[in-house]
């Protein structure tokens, strides 16, 4: 009987491989949506029989294991595309939140206001007596300290939200890589119990995905099957199954830096060069603080010089003009640009006059500012202004083709990934039907092997 | 090259929010007719634009500053030109054949001229006079209660008028000389009613300041600047007018500006003297620093503020001189608490004649860098201080008393400086007419340049709208391609065909 038996061995081999061929088709079909998903195939080898001398025709069949299909660099290259992307994506999401703020397509905007303010000076100097022209002076500065007040206040705002955004992604980063180590806890201790721990490797690979989206990194996998995971200066954030968690601290300029948990001496801002974290911070600390210091500039030079010809020149009642804008506050800057309360309050304050004796000499020089080149003696302040939007504007068309290219790299790599590792329903119906094909041959291999042992029996009984 | 479900549907979406975004960018540029809509559509646009616009900003602003300079111009020219038939009309009484009768009404026809003169010279536009300089809202005329010497004396100093006429009713005075001499030697005599009967008593000596009193507040005033002293028998004729103003030079009452610091009270000094100069000024005093009155540094102008001097340093007592020239100091007092920076005091010297404005211009500005005077100072028109010819006025008031005293050589003398003055306003009238002409000009450049600035923004700026819709067109057909390809390729796969 011990041929026939092994032919009921390699029978139920046949048959519980094809089984499994089976059930692997399954699970790639369960899971054709599910992101990140790898495909998996049964890798099925012959059963070497050295071991057995007798059975040296004989060659049974295992399943030498279930195979992850994946491409290790490609992986590699999404996580590091990830980056890129999140980082051009923060990037794009603040300067179009920026380019809205200026936008003066549709008028209304500073530069608007700025040539009505440079208006109302002329027509106060054609009749300096005139309480309509000195009341509508008041009207249109006000409106434009207004507007420069609105348009700053509106960038300081976008600066506070990014610095919230990044708490908050410092916050999710750290479950990420709490998952990553839990993942990792799971990986060492399944191989070692040999258990499927396919669908835990495509969950951390997922998760390095999603944690270089925020911030850039750099990793490694060990020889126990754990990944460490280290920031871009090389401090580790996972080592083996333990994470590190990140954590914020506000600094002197009432921001946020990025700081070790567990180490709050040690700040980690300057590693965070890409991802998301990386594009909000370098949104917040260079481009939104280099247009607030443009426009602290730009209202700066201009109270500067107004406030200067305004000192030289006599109001209705003979005095030497005062302030017409109240001078900067050191911490506010342009965010609290006003008209200084006196003129306000009593338009005829207003020194539109060079001599004591009411003439608009000085309304009219100070409505010529409108010319002069103020700004660091090379820009008229409309010029000035008119080249800042056209900034962002390039900045923002910057952002947005980056954005695009960023994607498009990544659609190309996600692709390449689809290909290596996706689900093709019309690959796995085949692979059904073959596997089908062959469990109904084992099964017939152990009918006939059936039939063979009770002709043998049929023998033996008399 | 395996293709999955996955590879086959992100490709389709792909295409399709790539459709969707350009005919969403097409729609807006459609609904708002503009080629930007944000700077970053065209950011190098953008700035041109933003500068184009402020260009035209600005010629509008001359533009409207050209037409009310224009105006202002026009309504000058036209008072002037009615000036001038007033001089003519005028020119016609001093020619005319002079019987005794004729000539009162002569006089009082001169008289009648002299009343719409005034009304012209003070003539305003909106509420700002026309001949005033840059103190638009002060009137610049007066009547003038002019001291006039007959052609027949000897003495040829100046006179003046001086003090505040005060009866209700116009009067005229006389005044001759009974015994000649030096100031504070001659004797005169004072008649009211045209020489028939002198004051009662002696002859009054002449006091040593040439000041004498005539009655009602009136003063006349002698100074001895010419070659011959006051001889006997010099008559001069003084038609004092009912709210007329006397002819002295005159140096207002100090002034405060109303914001300042300082709680007391600043006066004239008595050791001021007469104003000597020949233009109305306005003199001030500024505080550089604070301090008690003696000790605060200060800086003085003649110019109403435009120009400073050095800063005084030098401990000061009571009393600032802001006019320094000899004899004829002009001196504040000061009294009360301490003085704060920027405090500001002025004093307005008015010289001789009836003139109360001054020679400032009015400008606007019609271009970058280029700007326009629109006014005429009555300084420059009537007058003949500053960059005046003749003081028509004068001229005037003399004619008619020449004209009631039958002074023929005084007549003839004020129709040959009424000649003059004719020929002096004929040049301001063209001169106005050369500026109005050089705005016109302007106007015409301003309206090239706008057009093209408006035509340079629509080039920048505008969709053609033509080439939009097309475009448009196509987008749409190429978004419904990519939907109808979409759900036929989602649609198929092999399990449609197992069993």
């Amino acid at each position: 009987m011990g041929n026939i038996s092994s032919i009921f061995n390699i029978a139920k081999e046949g048959l519980w491989v094809n089984q499994t061929g089976i059930a692997t088709v399954g699970s790639n079909v369960a899971n054709v949506n599910t992101p990140g998903y790898s495909r998996q195939r049964a890798v099925i080898g012959a059963r070497s029989q050295y071991d057995v001398p007798e059975s040296m025709v004989l060659t049974g069949t295992q399943v030498i294991n279930i195979e992850r299909l994946y491409d290790k660099y490609l992986e590699f290259q999404m996580v590091g595309q990830s980056d890129q992307l999140g980082y051009a994506d923060e990037r794009k999401k603040a300067l179009d939140r920026i380019e809205a703020i200026f936008n003066e397509s549709r008028g209304g905007g500073i530069h608007e206001l700025l040539d009505r303010f440079w208006k109302a000076w002329e027509d106060l100097a054609a009749n300096p007596a005139g309480q309509t022209e000195r009341t509508a002076l008041v009207y249109a500065s006000q409106n434009l300290a207004a507007m420069f007040r609105e348009y700053s206040g509106e960038l300081y705002n976008l600066q506070q939200e990014l610095n919230t955004g990044i708490s908050r992604t410092v916050s999710r980063l750290n479950g990420y890589l709490a998952d990553i180590a839990d993942l990792n806890y799971k990986v060492i201790y399944g191989t070692a119990g040999q258990n499927n721990i396919n669908d835990i490797l495509d969950k951390r690979s997922e998760l390095l995905k999603k944690v270089s989206d925020l911030i850039d990194i750099n990793y490694v996998e060990t020889s126990e099957g754990a990944v460490n995971v280290f920031l871009s200066n090389g401090i580790p954030l996972v080592e083996a199954v333990r994470s590190r968690d990140l954590a914020v601290q506000a600094n002197a300029r009432g921001v946020y830096d990025i700081i070790l948990a567990d180490d709050p001496t040690k700040n980690v801002t300057s590693a965070a060069t890409g991802g998301r974290l990386g594009g909000m911070l370098e949104m917040r600390d260079h481009t939104i603080a280099g247009y607030l210091a443009n426009l602290d500039d730009l209202a700066g030079n201009m109270i500067h010089e107004v406030n200067a010809l305004h000192a030289r020149g006599y109001d209705r009642y003979g005095n030497v003009g005062g302030n017409f804008f109240e001078p900067f506050n050191a911490i506010m800057g342009v965010r609290d640009m006003r008209v200084d309360a006196t003129i306000a309050a009593e338009p005829n304050r207003i020194a539109a006059s060079s001599t004591v004796n009411d003439d608009g000499e000085n309304a009219l020089a100070i409505g010529s500012l409108k010319d002069a080149l103020i700004m660091g003696g090379t820009a008229t302040a409309g010029d000035y202004y008119a080249v800042f939007l056209g900034n962002i504007g390039q900045a923002a068309a910057d952002a947005e083709r980056s954005l695009s290219h960023e994607t498009s790299v990544m659609t190309q790599l996600q692709n390449q990934h689809e290909q290596v590792s996706g689900v093709s329903i019309d690959e796995e119906m085949m692979n059904l039907v073959k596997f089908q094909l062959g469990y109904n041959a084992a099964a017939k291999m152990v009918s006939v092997a059936e039939e063979m042992l009770v002709e043998l029996l049929k023998m033996v009984e008399r | 090259m395996r293709i999955t479900e996955n590879l086959k549907f992100r490709m389709l979406n792909d295409a399709l929010s790539h459709a969707q975004k350009n005919y969403g960018r097409l729609a807006e540029k459609m609904a708002s007719q503009k080629n930007i809509n944000r700077p970053s559509d065209d950011p190098g646009g953008t700035t041109e634009v933003l500068g184009y616009r402020s260009v035209r900003e600005s010629i509008g602003q001359y533009r409207r500053n050209i037409e009310n300079a224009g105006a202002w111009m026009e309504i000058t020219n036209t008072k002037l030109e009615s000036v001038q038939k007033i001089i003519a009309e005028a020119k016609e009484t001093g020619l005319n054949d002079q019987s005794p009768g004729l000539r009162q009404v002569l006089a009082q026809t001169v008289g009648s001229l002299i009343e719409e003169l005034l009304s012209l010279a003070n003539s305003k536009h909106g509420d700002r006079y026309l001949f005033s300089g840059t103190e638009t809202d002060t009137e610049p005329f007066r009547r003038t209660i002019l001291p006039v010497a007959a052609s027949a004396n000897t003495f040829d100093g100046s006179l003046y008028t001086g003090g505040t006429y005060a009866a209700g009713s116009d009067k005229t005075f006389t005044v001759r000389i009974a015994n000649g001499g030096a100031l504070g030697a001659a004797t005169y005599q004072v008649s009211e009613d045209g020489g028939t009967t002198w004051q009662p008593g002696p002859a009054g000596t002449v006091p040593a300041d040439g000041t004498i009193t005539l009655g009602d507040g009136l003063t006349l005033t002698f100074v001895d600047d010419g070659s011959n002293r006051l001889t006997a028998g010099d008559l001069f004729t003084v038609n004092a007018y009912r709210s007329g103003t006397t002819t002295a030079p005159q140096v207002g009452d100090p002034r405060a500006a109303a914001h300042n610091t300082f709680a007391g009270t600043v006066t004239l000094d008595a050791a001021t003297g007469t104003y000597a100069g020949d233009t109305n000024k306005t003199f001030v005093v500024k505080f550089v620093n604070g301090g008690a009155i003696g000790d605060a540094d200060y800086r003085i102008s003649a110019d109403g503020g435009r120009t400073w001097s050095a800063v005084y340093s030098a401990p000061w007592g009571n009393t600032i001189t802001v006019d320094g020239t000899a004899g004829h100091e002009i001196v504040l007092a000061f009294a009360g608490d301490d003085l704060a920076e920027n405090d500001l005091f002025y004093v307005r010297a008015y010289t001789s004649g009836n003139y109360a404005g001054n020679g400032d211009d009015l400008s606007v500005r019609i271009g970058k860098g280029n700007r326009a005077t629109y006014n005429v100072s009555g300084e420059e028109a009537f007058t003949d201080r500053g960059r005046g010819e003749v003081d028509l006025f004068a001229a005037l008031e003399t004619l008619k008393t020449a004209l009631e005293n039958g002074d023929k050589d005084l007549i003839n003398r004020q129709v040959n400086r009424l000649t003059a003055a004719q020929d002096h306003i004929r040049q301001q009238i063209a001169s106005v007419g050369a500026r109005m002409s050089g705005l016109n000009i302007s106007r015409e450049n301003l309206q090239v340049l706008d057009e093209k600035m408006s035509g340079l923004i629509s080039d920048r700026e505008d969709v053609d709208l033509e080439a939009i819709i097309v475009e448009f067109q196509m987008r749409e057909t190429a978004l419904r391609a990519s939907y109808v390809m979409a759900v036929e390729i989602g649609k198929k796969s092999i399990l449609d065909f197992l069993t």
